[in-house]
């Protein structure tokens, strides 16, 4: 049988959504009898976390070594490549985040082997193995094989169904890779959290992006309003971003970040190409400008041709309307 | 101030054209351009003849990445709700060598940089030129930002609102009634589709032009041209005609009632818009030609008023070569003879003289005030529908005799002193 | 202070891009510009040397065509560059680029490597990373400030929404992410310039490599084909007023689509 292990990446008490969907499509390898699937994970762990983690995954693998408390690409690849290459893995996923795709490269070239990223799709049972990923910003796909073993590969966020499995109770195991306190170069000095406990653009289900239809930075408001009422995470546009109106983290697109939600609402934002790019993989697409002529439309599933002004407090106050209804 | 031998402003075809026949002649040559490349500007309709300029670019412009051979002229004479269409092909056009090409300009003008760049030229995007700069009296260079570049000769190819020529005292301000507007998409659409649906052989296109009520009343030319895997069409209206037409500009307003109609729908149906773009013409014809050249400059294509309205086509691209090319074999050989004072480029507008250039401009010099003329887009095309109209209906009345019709209509519109005038006037063409 | 860039030269952003018929290659307007994230990484290596001194030299591994982002990066005022040339490498998977760029690498003297955070071509984001490992160096991802003193680097990195702050012992790897600075315009000298210098070229041969170590039997991961984005049917205009029209919106989501 042949070895999956799925890096976990963990915020406080927290899986990550990435991770996750990940743990769940790698169940279903594990059903098929085909794989054994193995969760590793660094870090410190409380007993939530953990319980959330074994009704997930049959195996939990965490590296205890203090090393690894923080974030390192030195350390976190050194860990689990150690371990891909000690369990003779034939498959490495994590999760195309921030993280996941900083280091997973430096595991694929400590195995010698080759690396597919920000993958949005996988055959899993091919021989080799191939993957469907985006380039060129989404207005291509790639299929790609992976004859190498192991593979090393991210997965995008949003790409894999989040379908729990029922019954698993998995075991968990602790270890320390050791001898990494050399193997790290970088140290970080401090953090600074701008999102608090936000879900990061990336990774949300549910974004409402503002362009600069809203004028001024104050009227963001009647973005995050719509935000706050359906539970979802503030975007923009690079214009935005560059008028300082919201910080360089939330624009969405070519030069910032790729999502992919299940529900994309767009509002002021006239469709540049650029920013297409990061949002043309979301599931359902809905946006509000004044101008029929906006490109945005022909990107889009439903339209509200009229004032943002209007229609977005509008919006707000129907969720809240449809909530108290239950 | 150190000194290279040209600066050309401006990567249009005229600009491109000097620039490439000065490398080839061993000067050293930068060409500045504000666009992001040679071509994102620049607008054209889309088609090109080939023979006025071969010999101004030998041996290359042969091998340019044209679009299709113009095979068919296809006229669309638009009234408000009926159209009357008429097509002239020439078996002739289907052979080589052919007369005319469509292109599209991001293309040709970055196939022409290119060819120009191999030469050696410095071609130079992002570079917008803000001042030209003086010493003893003569142009010596320009100011780019905060750059400063010392030249023995400056070619303003700045195109049709050139500040160079208005800045070197050569010309005055542009007048709104000499300028008109162009607004042009291009759809894309697989070459199966175009070839069958026009009826056309492998690289074979159309010209098309449409006159008369183009959109919501507003009257002027539309055009549409078949290119490789694109359709261009466009339209051309007076600024004039804007302000006491339709109302308020608003051109892609002006496109869509264009494109809406079904003659225009049935060629681009289906097709998926690629780029739009707006743009100015000068159509005040050999009128607006300012004075050519002064000490250290030369101002050719569009930024010369090289440009011909003829309210059907616009021919603009043939003369934008040429000139290029005859400005800078000018200053070739003023630079070789050391001299780039004003008499010694006057030998500038000879040389356009004794080319198609100045000629054809003068040739068509009344050609402005006839499209003044409103009658030749508002009531000729009515007639022409109306008559169509007329003989083509068969309603629960008895009908007229075609002759009778004929006057009939005839007499409404036509059969008048106006339409003598008119007359008249067009003889001039 | 020795300052590399790596340079990849892309496809324009606005370039269009097509599958070819066979559905296994790609038609590429060709409009090419150098890697957006590697403007701002050279961007960053000027801003070091004009601060710290030293040399900056732009490396790029691609066809010949190369040479054009590597003239962009000398207009602009890096001090050198070299193209190691192999078509190959157009199509050529992450692990072997890295590989043959480190192997260049492997031959200068450096403090600091700057690159692109991804590469808008392939978006893949992987070979600065994978050049560090090759290295055995330590890098930093996404980095939009950065300040070097005595030695080592602390480089903000902005990895998830959170800013990170990192400290590093140079040599290291560091790739740029917008917001980093504003890469600068090159004059016009500067083009002129980079036009008449002699850009070195070498072949993967001569990093000790074999000849054909991008071709596709060569390479960990491979394009099998290409297959067109998912299309999205025609935009369902929401007619009415804006209460009714932003009523109606969210009855959709609500019970037709059942997204929120
Ligand atoms: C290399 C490069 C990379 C880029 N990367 C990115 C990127 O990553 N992300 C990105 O977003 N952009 C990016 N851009 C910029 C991009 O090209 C656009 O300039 C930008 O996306 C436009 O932002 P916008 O839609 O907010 O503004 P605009 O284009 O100005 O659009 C504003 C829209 O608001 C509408 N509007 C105005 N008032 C109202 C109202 N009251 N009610 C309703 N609608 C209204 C208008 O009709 C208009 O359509 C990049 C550009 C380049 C060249
Ligand atoms: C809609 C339309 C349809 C047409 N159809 C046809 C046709 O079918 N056939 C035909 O022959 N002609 C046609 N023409 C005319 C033809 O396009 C022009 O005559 C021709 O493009 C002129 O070339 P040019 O090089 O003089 O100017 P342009 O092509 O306008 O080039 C001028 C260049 O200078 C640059 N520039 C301007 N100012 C500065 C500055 N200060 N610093 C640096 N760069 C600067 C501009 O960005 C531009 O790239 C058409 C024109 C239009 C608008
Ligand atoms: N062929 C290449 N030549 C030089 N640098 C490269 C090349 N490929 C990738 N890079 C560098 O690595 C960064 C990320 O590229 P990628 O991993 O391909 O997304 C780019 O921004 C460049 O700085």
């Amino acid at each position: 049988m042949d070895k999956v292990l799925v890096f976990v990446e963990t915020r406080g008490d927290e899986p990550r959504k990435a991770s996750l969907e990940l743990l769940c499509e790698a169940e279903k390898l594990a059903a098929s009898g085909k794989f054994t699937v193995e969760a590793v994970c660094f870090g410190a762990m409380s007993d939530t976390l953990k319980g959330k983690l074994l009704a997930s995954a049959r195996k939990l693998v965490r590296f205890t070594d203090p090393e690894l408390a923080a974030y390192s690409p030195e350390g976190y690849a050194r860990a689990l490549a150690g371990y891909a290459a000690e369990t003779g893995a034939r498959l490495v996923l994590a999760g195309a985040t921030g993280t996941g795709r900083d280091f997973l490269p430096r595991v694929a070239v400590m195995l010698g082997t080759g690396m597919v990223s920000d993958v949005t799709g996988a055959n899993w049972f091919d021989e080799p193995m191939t993957f469907v990923r985006p380039m060129f910003g989404g207005k291509v796909f790639a299929e790609i094989a992976a004859p190498a073993s192991p593979v090393v590969v991210t997965a995008r966020p949003n790409s894999f169904a989040m379908d729990m499995p029922e019954g698993v109770s998995g075991e968990y195991e602790e270890r320390a890779a050791g001898a990494l306190a050399d193997a790290i170069h970088t140290r970080v000095v401090r953090v600074e959290e701008t999102k608090g406990d936000a879900v990061d653009l990336t990774e949300a289900d549910l974004i409402v992006a503002g362009g600069r239809g809203l004028k001024a930075a104050e009227n963001f408001k009647l973005i995050e309003d719509l935000a706050a009422a359906i539970g979802g995470t503030v975007g923009a546009t690079r214009s935005v971003v560059d008028a300082k109106w919201r910080d360089q983290a939330d624009q969405i697109g070519k030069s910032g970040k790729t999502v992919s939600p299940k529900l994309y609402i767009g509002a002021g934002i006239s469709g540049a190409i650029h920013h297409i790019m990061g949002m043309d993989t979301s599931k359902v697409v809905l946006v509000v400008n004044r101008d029929p002529n906006a490109i945005i439309f022909n990107y889009a599933n439903y339209g509200i041709v009229g004032d943002l002004f209007e229609v977005l407090p509008a919006m707000t106050e129907e969720i809240g309307k449809r909530r108290e209804r239950g | 101030m150190d000194k290279i031998d040209a600066i050309v402003v401006g990567g249009g075809l005229a600009g491109l054209s000097a620039a490439y026949r000065l490398a080839d002649a061993g000067k050293q040559v930068i060409l500045l351009e504000r666009g992001d490349a040679p071509g994102s500007k620049n607008v054209t309709g889309g088609r090109i003849y080939v023979d006025p300029i071969r010999s101004y670019l030998p041996g290359v412009i042969d091998s340019a990445p044209f679009e299709r051979h113009v095979v068919r002229e296809m006229i669309t004479v638009l009234d408000e709700g009926s159209a009357l269409q008429f097509e002239y092909g020439n078996e002739k056009w289907k052979k080589e060598p052919f007369m005319s090409h469509t292109v599209l300009r991001a293309k040709f003008d970055s196939w022409l940089a290119d060819r120009a760049g191999a030469k050696g030229a410095f071609i130079i995007p992002r570079k917008k030129v803000d001042e030209l700069l003086y010493e003893d009296g003569r142009v010596a260079g320009i100011r780019s930002g905060s750059e400063e570049i010392g030249a023995h000769v400056v070619i303003a190819a700045d195109g049709a609102l050139s500040f160079l020529a208005q800045k070197a005292g050569l010309r005055q301000p542009h007048r709104p009634e000499n300028l008109a507007v162009a607004v042009k998409e291009i759809y894309q659409l697989d070459e199966k589709t175009i070839e069958e649906r026009f009826g056309l052989g492998p690289g074979e296109g159309v010209a098309g032009l449409f006159m008369g009520s183009v959109t919501r009343g507003l009257f002027g030319g539309g055009f549409l041209y078949t290119n490789r895997d694109t359709i261009s069409v466009g339209l051309v209206v007076g600024i004039d005609s804007l302000i006491h037409g339709a109302g308020g500009f608003d051109a892609p307003g002006l496109m869509e009632g264009f494109t809406g109609r079904s003659e225009v729908q049935r060629w681009i149906r289906g097709g998926e818009l690629r780029e739009y773009s707006a743009h100015v013409i000068s159509e005040a014809g050999i009128g607006a030609v300012p004075k050519l050249y002064t000490g250290g400059m030369l101002v050719a294509g569009d930024a010369a008023g090289f440009a011909l309205n003829l309210g059907l086509t616009v021919r603009g691209m043939e003369f934008a070569i040429a000139s290029g090319a005859m400005a800078a074999d000018t200053a070739v050989l003023a630079l070789d003879g050391n001299d780039l004072s004003e008499s010694s480029l006057s030998r500038y507008e000879k040389r356009l003289r004794e080319s198609f250039v100045l000629p054809d401009m003068e040739t068509f010099r009344h050609s402005r005030e006839i499209l003044d003329r409103q009658r030749f887009f508002t009531v000729y095309p009515r007639f022409m529908c109306e008559l169509f109209d007329e003989l083509f209906t068969v309603g629960d009345k008895p009908k007229e005799g075609l002759y009778r019709t004929a006057r009939r209509v005839a007499k409404k519109y036509v059969l008048n002193m106006e339409t003598l005038k008119d007359l008249l006037a067009a003889r001039k063409l | 202070m020795n300052i590399l860039v790596l340079v990849k030269q892309v496809p324009d952003p606005e370039a269009l891009v097509e599958i070819a018929s066979s559905g296994k290659d790609l038609n590429i307007e060709p409009k090419f510009a150098i890697n957006l994230f590697d403007e701002f990484a050279l961007e960053e290596a000027l801003r070091v040397r004009e601060k710290h001194g030293g040399k900056v030299k732009a490396i790029s591994l691609g066809g010949s065509k190369a040479i054009e982002a590597l003239r962009t990066a000398i207009a602009m005022g890096a001090d050198e560059a070299m193209l190691i040339e192999d078509e190959a490498f157009a199509g050529g998977d992450g692990y072997n680029t890295a590989l043959a760029l480190s192997k260049a690498l492997e031959k200068e003297t450096f403090d600091i490597v700057l690159a692109g955070r991804q590469a808008i071509d392939a978006d893949r984001g992987e070979v600065p990373q994978m050049v560090a490992q090759f290295l055995g160096l330590p890098h930093v991802g996404v980095v939009v400030k950065l300040d070097i003193s005595d030695g080592k680097a602390v480089a903000e990195s902005s990895l998830e929404g959170a800013k990170e702050v990192v400290e590093v012992a140079l040599p290291a790897v560091f790739t740029a992410q917008k917001g980093l600075n504003e890469p600068r315009v090159p004059l016009i000298t500067g083009v002129m310039k980079a036009m008449k210098v002699q850009i070195p070229k070498v072949a993967v041969e001569d990093l000790g490599l074999t000849k054909d170590v991008a071709a596709p039997e060569n390479s960990k991961t491979k394009i099998v084909r290409y297959l067109p984005p998912k299309k999205r049917p025609a935009v369902q205009l929401i007619p009415g007023e804006a209460r009714e029209a932003a009523a109606e919106a969210v009855r959709i989501l609500i019970d037709v689509e059942r997204v929120i």
